[in-house]
């Protein structure tokens, strides 16, 4: 709450930046976009009197003023008012932005219908396009960070492309999705992330972001349920409404080019120790698994001894190695095996974009082309290129057309992360220090005689590949062995006709349709680590994607009575979403095959190592909904909604037809007599109440026989498929038909207050929601014969605030100042559990996001500390803790607040902005550091420390005072203790059951989330020689500073990518600030 | 009241609205029922699961035939546990082994297939428990695999012991009906011969009697037990990735064996070679045998230690049947259960019919018969002095 309280400190002291003139005379000039186009039609205004004129077809206004003292104000639907005072000049050309505060816009609603945000009884956050492209992100996802109250956006990763998860007012639900609808002009698009995996695989694309940044006009964020009740069962996370871009009539051509270079580099690195060498108990050995060996400095130096005599290996450049007979040489390989893998990552990305119209139809056209180079040096790419093409029609004075249809194709190129054996930072940072990764495949000699075993992968548990174990990756194995394709088509389109039949009628029909394909490919050469792909994987899926969606609409406006208005609005939805998976799975080749041979052959493998993969998925929805509104003196605003939804997912046997209600009221007190003056310039309070949900996952109404593998916990799986006649057996998760849909009722009441002419504006919003008959796979006793149960049944509370406020400090001629700032603070309980002890949302085996009854939806759990009734540690006869027997919570990933403070300045043609943002009180596991003090590679466990009294370590030895020993004295609570390898090995490592509590660590941040310089060139040579009419030149750092406690990696990371489960932090990939530079051309 | 009108208009239209959603939630990628002889095959391949998984290696481990060395497995070896540790396990049991078994007995009465498929899954019914009960002792019994009992109550172990004398007994009149083989290919242990497994069932009770000390019993029951090698029951695994041996996939395929080896005490009771025997004093070679065949045959040295040979036609090998109920388990119950019961005479001679087998290769697979004795003893083996009077 800091911050907020010295943003009004700031926000009264700059209340005296205001000026006067005086004298009576003509004024006159051209109004234009930011990209340099005449703008038509802007309200011109001399302020405090109704003395005005509007601008012409080609931009320009003259009109008499009382004198130097006026003040002009310039306003227009959309853009941001601009307030001039006129002083001396006589000519005063004006460049109006588009509206990225947040005072007396125009937003968006559900059905994508637009409003004025003074009248809605409940909030709305919108963000405009230029907040978005101004980011310096490459996809649209990222750059909504910070921007609106309510709303997280956390990242996995900075692998090129890859999908962030959106919670907005916190999480709603357990098992379904918890991301926001996306509505893209109107029509629902698919936000799939497909294949993501809770600890390893691939940081997927989200299809969120095949959308073109450049083309966003705006998005309005519906955060509550009664602003998205109209979206029934689609809307329990949310809605965010994106707009296009579009022409507009009477427009002349307009070209804009950008083109932007980024510059990306790794934020963060894990500290190490370089120290020790590969071994354990203080004695090098070439062939262990930790860094716990001898002291590398008390080596003589100098070459290695070797065997020249029996097995040798020869890599990939024609290096061979010998087995080690003496570690002598000092070398650390740290920063070379570190840069055999990451290097700066960069994109260029170009877009070009025409508007322009005549009286009867207008144009938007777009192209882009966006070129990503990950910081991981191979494999770790995503090119992204659009087409789009808007436009509107008028056939005649009553009946107007819109189109607007977009392709997308992507292709990604995606590295292994997280906890598998095969993943890239895991095998880099397990290395020890003193071990040179260059190697990395080649053959193996088991003498000089012998005929050698070739392609055989080299690793630093097996630095000769003499037996195709090597446990870990090198990682340049990763980077060149394994690959992650995936390439998209993607179509989305809508067709919008609406008819006028009487002026206060409007009958609207929309038809969308949003289809892809995605196809992708895996591929990895024989000798990975991980048994999964040891003896080569290759594997081929195509999936296709189409959602339909149609609405039927007719809305009325009337006014019934003097002061009296009401509007009434009827539609009908149709949407249907279908997904059809269709692929080959290969393993185990006849023939040597590898990622750089580019043979992707299915028949590489015996026929029983072939498999087809085929799923299809079908859902259906179908509505009638209302919306009635009613206005009186022009400040009570009543609405109310309603929609009646049947849907497919509830099957045939119960009731599948639900009802959701919504009611909002706005009242602008500030419009009752005499409230309204020079400080306080509006004023509305709002309360409003609503209901949403989410419909069960389809095909869970019966029970279903299933042909799995059933698997062998550490070892490999049965495929009934390949014994006897096949098999079938009952799912071992019970179908329903009895269910209903998750139901979010949510109340919340807020105010809007705006002060010093709209200039100070302030909005707070209390909510509370509570999200019940939440579906839950309800585990029962294995012995039952099941594991679970699918039922409704759990609850889950949300109690929040949301404060924003907006400030134009300084208004005048050549320099404006402008602020922003936003808390949010969400208190997420689950309510209900129906004695459910916990449910495994997922992450690693040793920790994991849970369920559990009175926590927050999604703490971790793990091992605890065994602890005595009143808290205090238990502890084992050498000082150390125990280990409960049971494992429960140890963490609560979730913020106790977020917020973000933005500035904006602008200097004649000089534009700077700032974003911070915070995120306080959330826990984070750091399981690397548990692996790299495990295995003796963290930074301190190479220190050494002169033992001050006798210490017993953790297999009890004692340490004589005076001896100096690897590691750290601790102490937890019983006196101090040595923390030594027996340690790292055991409790406080990582492996062998170790306590996962001790590695529960705070995961707060605060970031300079973006700063931008920019200058726009914009002068009369510029448009007559070159005919341009104006330039801009922007330099963008994002996520250049960041301040947490936090070591080894950015925070805002997580090992399960797009999911429900996070604060798990394990060898995932890096993430990265940039460095952009990027030019607009306007013509 | 207008709000009013427009929602009951609503509803009236929304009711209309279930039509066009109805119809399309059956699941076009699974069906809802399936016949006995499939759930039947799932019933067996869940078994394997359980019989040589993870539960055999865990057991393993505190039987001291294994040693964990990383990871998990070294936690279990320290006995650093936690009942989660388990669950898999249990899941195993009871889900894919013994639901399976119990479904699929209830279909094949549905569909009226007869005895001696019922007496199989009896007998499948029986070894699971029987596992279960014998590593965990009270465990769910009746109430089991019923979805509708919601917390089915741990039944005390020696009842369950009498329990599955019980089961045994109705398998083997069962089996010994005549009538109602199960499908062919749908059984994938013995193909549906009843003959085998009644010799298994008898070998159950034999074994189970031994659990409980009653040799006099254990001795009756096993000489009716499994009469030949290849009556034993094994898993059956194949080339295919998901068909192998469990212990290949462990130990060979998924990287595990950096994780867990033979202990240096089970690798001592047969390596020869004193100069690797971990513990020289604990080979059980003598003039009469020799052990290096069979050491052979289930073990090799990787770098990480002694570990199951994973190698072609060895005990790990890809494609390498798993051992469950065997002739050689018969055999040394026989022998143990007859020394108990009938004396010393009968123990010997039990014992060296085991040698007898053994002597021509005995359940190893392609042995170095040049490498391999098991000449009978003789009383006088086991007198003061006697070759096989060493305690280890």
């Amino acid at each position: 709450m800091q911050k907020p309280k010295c943003l009004f400190a700031i926000a009264f002291l700059a209340l005296f930046f205001q000026g006067t003139a005086f004298g009576q005379r003509t004024v006159k000039g051209v109004v234009n976009d930011a990209q340099g186009a005449p703008l038509i039609g802007v309200t011109v205004l001399e302020e405090g009197t109704t003395n005005g004129t509007v601008t012409s077809i080609d931009g320009a206004y003259e009109m008499e003023v009382a004198g130097d003292a006026a003040v002009l104000v310039f306003s227009y639907v959309g853009l941001k008012t601009v307030v001039r005072p006129v002083g001396t000049d006589q000519v005063i050309d004006i460049v109006m932005e588009e509206e990225i505060g947040l005072l007396g816009e125009i937003v968006v609603t559900a059905l994508g219908l637009q409003e004025n945000k003074d009248v809605l009884g409940y909030a709305s956050s919108n963000v405009g396009g230029q907040a978005i492209t101004g980011s310096g992100e490459s996809t649209f996802l990222g750059s909504l960070s910070g921007k609106s109250s309510g709303v997280r956006i956390s990242r996995n990763s900075s692998d090129p492309g890859a999908g962030a998860y959106i919670q907005i007012r916190g999480l709603s639900t357990i098992t379904r999705d918890n991301q926001p609808l996306i509505v893209l002009d109107g029509i629902p698009i698919s936000n799939d992330v497909r294949g993501n995996s809770s600890s390893t695989g691939v940081n997927p694309e989200s299809r969120l972001n095949d959308i073109n940044p450049n083309d966003i006009e705006s998005i309005t964020v519906l955060k509550g349920a009664s602003a998205a009740a109209l979206y029934g069962t689609q809307a329990l996370g949310g809605v965010i409404l994106i707009t296009t871009k579009s022409g507009k009539f009477g427009q002349k051509l307009s070209v804009s080019l950008r083109s932007t270079y980024s510059l990306d580099v790794i934020n963060e690195r894990f500290p190490l120790q370089t120290a020790f060498g590969q071994g354990d108990n203080g004695v090098f050995n070439p062939r262990a698994r930790d860094s716990w060996g001898d002291k590398i400095a008390n080596r003589s130096g100098g070459p290695d001894e070797y065997n020249t005599s029996g097995a040798f290996f020869v890599d990939q450049n024609g290096t061979t190695y010998y087995p080690i007979l003496k570690k002598n040489s000092q070398t650390i390989y740290d920063d070379s095996n570190f840069d055999q893998v990451f290097s700066n990552g960069q994109f260029l990305e170009n877009s070009l974009s025409l508007t322009g119209g005549n009286d009867r139809s207008n144009v938007f056209f777009s192209l882009s082309d966006l070129d990503q180079q990950g910081i991981i040096r191979n494999n770790s790419d995503y090119r992204r290129t659009t087409a789009r093409l808007n436009s509107s029609h008028l056939l005649s004075d009553k009946i107007k057309l819109n189109t607007k249809s977009t392709y997308t194709r992507t292709g990604s190129n995606r590295i292994l992360k997280g906890a598998t054996s095969s993943g890239l930072h895991l095998g880099l940072l397990r290395t020890p220090p003193d071990f040179d990764n260059t190697g990395y495949r080649g053959s193996y000699y088991a003498n000089s005689t012998a005929s050698p075993a070739t392609n055989r992968h080299r690793s630093y548990l097996e630095y000769l590949g003499g037996d195709n174990t090597p446990t870990y990756n090198n990682p340049s194995w990763t980077l060149n062995e394994q690959e992650n394709k995936a390439r998209v088509d993607r179509f989305i389109s809508s067709f919008e006709l609406t008819a006028s039949p009487l002026s206060w009628v409007d009958l609207i029909g929309r038809v969308g349709i949003d289809f892809y394909s995605e196809q992708k490919n895996e591929f990895y050469t024989p000798g990975s680590a991980a048994g999964a792909f040891s003896i080569g994987l290759y594997e081929q899926t195509l999936a296709s994607s189409t959602i339909f969606n149609m609405d039927y609409i007719a809305k009325a406006n009337r006014k019934l009575a003097k002061n009296l208005n009401g509007n009434l609005l009827v539609g009908f939805n149709y949407n249907s979403r279908s997904l059809t998976v269709n692929g080959v799975n290969t393993v185990n080749f006849i023939q040597f095959a590898d990622v750089a041979g580019g043979v992707r052959d299915k028949d590489n493998a015996l026929p029983e190592n072939v498999t087809t993969i085929s799923s299809q998925g079908r859902e259906r929805t179908a509505a009638v909904y209302s919306s009635m509104g009613l206005s009186g003196w022009d400040m009570l605003y009543l609405t109310g909604t309603v929609r009646v939804e049947s849907a497919s997912t509830f099957g045939d046997a119960a009731d599948n037809t639900f009802l959701f209600p919504s009611a909002s009221l706005a009242w602008q007190f500030s419009k009752l007599g005499g409230l309204e003056n020079e400080t306080f310039s509006f004023g509305k309070l709002r309360l409003s109440y609503g209901e949403v949900g989410v419909q069960p996952a389809r095909f869970n109404t019966s029970n279903v026989y299933v042909s799995p593998a059933f698997s062998d916990q550490y070892g490999g799986n049965l495929s009934l498929g390949l014994y006897g006649n096949g098999g079938f057996v009952p799912s071992s998760t019970r179908g329903n038909s009895a269910l209903r849909p998750e139901r979010k009722k949510e109340f919340e009441a807020g105010a809007d207050l705006r002060f010093l002419k709209d200039r100070l504006s302030l909005s707070g919003t209390y909510f509370n929601n509570r999200t019940v008959d939440v579906l839950l796979d309800f585990p029962v006793a294995n012995s039952r014969g099941y594991t679970d149960v699918y039922s409704n049944g759990a609850e889950i509370q949300n109690e929040g605030i949301e404060l924003d406020l907006g400030y134009q400090l300084v208004r005048s001629k050549n320099f404006d100042w402008d602020l922003s700032a936003n808390f949010t603070s969400v208190k997420n309980t689950v309510v209900d559990m129906q004695g459910v002890a916990s449910i495994n949302l997922g992450g690693l085996a040793a920790v994991s996001a849970r369920a559990v009854e009175g926590q927050p939806l999604g703490v971790l759990w793990g091992s605890r500390i065994q602890r005595n009734e009143d808290g205090s540690i238990v502890f084992d006869e050498n000082g150390f803790p125990r280990q409960d027997l049971t494992e429960g919570v140890i963490g609560d990933p979730n913020p106790d607040w977020q917020g973000s403070l933005t500035s904006g300045w602008s200097f004649k043609n000089f534009r700077l902005s700032v974003l911070f943002e915070t995120y306080q009180g959330a826990d984070i596991y750091a399981g690397t550091k548990a692996v790299l003090y495990d295995l003796g590679r963290w930074k301190d466990s190479g220190n050494e420390v002169t033992a001050i009294r006798n210490l017993k370590d953790y297999s009890g030895k004692i340490i004589p005072i005076g001896t100096t020993f690897r590691g750290k004295v601790g102490d937890f609570g019983a006196g101090p203790v040595a923390l030594t390898e027996v340690w790292y090995n055991s409790g406080g490592g990582f492996f062998s059951n170790a306590i996962d509590e001790l590695y529960i660590e705070d995961g707060s941040w605060t970031r300079l989330r973006e700063l931008t310089l920019s200058y726009t060139l914009r002068a009369p040579w510029l448009k007559q020689r070159v005919g341009l009419s104006s330039v801009e030149f922007s330099l963008t750092g994002r996520n250049l500073v960041l301040w947490t406690n936090f070591e080894g990696t950015d925070p805002d990371t997580n090992l399960s990518g797009v999911d429900v489960a996070r604060g798990m932090e394990y060898f995932n990939n890096p993430s990265t600030k940039s460095y952009l530079f990027s030019v607009l051309v306007n013509l | 009241m207008k709000p009013f009108i427009i929602t009951a208009v609503l509803l009236f239209l929304g009711f209309s609205c279930s039509d066009l959603v109805e119809g399309i939630n059956e699941d076009p990628n699974n069906p809802t029922s399936a016949s006995y002889q499939y759930v039947l095959t799932g019933a067996e391949v869940g078994n394997i699961i359980l019989q040589t998984g993870e539960t055999a290696r865990k057991a393993g481990i505190f039987c001291g035939y294994f040693t964990g060395i990383d990871r998990q497995h070294l936690g279990f070896s320290e006995y650093n546990l936690t009942t989660a540790n388990f669950d898999p396990q249990w899941s195993d049991a009871y889900i894919d082994a013994y639901r399976n078994a119990v479904e699929a007995e209830k279909a094949a009465e549905a569909e009226a297939i007869g005895p001696i498929t019922k007496g199989i899954l009896q007998v499948l019914q029986a070894q699971i428990i029987g596992t279960v009960t014998s590593l965990y002792g009270d465990v769910p019994f009746e109430e089991a695999a019923k979805i509708e009992i919601e917390h089915p109550v741990f039944e005390d172990q020696v009842s369950i012991y009498g329990k599955l004398q019980n089961l045994l007994d109705q398998a083997i009149v069962n089996l010994e009906s005549g009538t109602g083989r199960p499908a062919a290919g749908a059984e994938i242990y013995f193909d549906g011969n009843p003959a085998p497994w009644k010799e298994v069932a008898y070998t159950l009770k034999a074994r189970y009697f031994m659990h409980t000390r009653d040799y006099a019993a254990a001795f009756t029951a096993a000489s009716k037990g499994v009469s030949a090698f290849k009556n034993s029951l094994y898993s059956s695994h194949g080339t295919g990735l998901d068909e192998s041996n469990l212990n290949y996939l462990f130990f060979a395929i998924n990287v595990r064996a950096a994780d867990l080896k033979t202990s240096n005490f089970m690798a001592s009771l047969i390596q020869a070679n004193a100069a690797v025997n971990p513990i020289p004093q604990n080979y059980r070679g003598n003039a009469k045998t020799d052990e290096r065949a069979r050491y052979d045959f289930l073990f090799r040295t990787t770098n990480v230690g002694v570990q199951p040979n994973t190698l072609a036609d060895k005990y790990a090998a890809q494609t390498a049947p798993s051992a469950m109920v065997t002739y050689q388990e018969n055999l040394l119950i026989l022998a143990e259960a007859g020394f108990r019961s009938q004396g010393f005479a009968v123990g010997l001679q039990r014992l060296n019919a085991f040698r007898a087998f053994m002597a021509t290769g005995g359940y190893l697979t392609k042995p170095n018969l040049a490498q391999l004795k098991y000449d009978a003893y003789t009383e006088a083996d086991f007198a003061p002095g006697g070759i096989e009077t060493r305690i280890i």
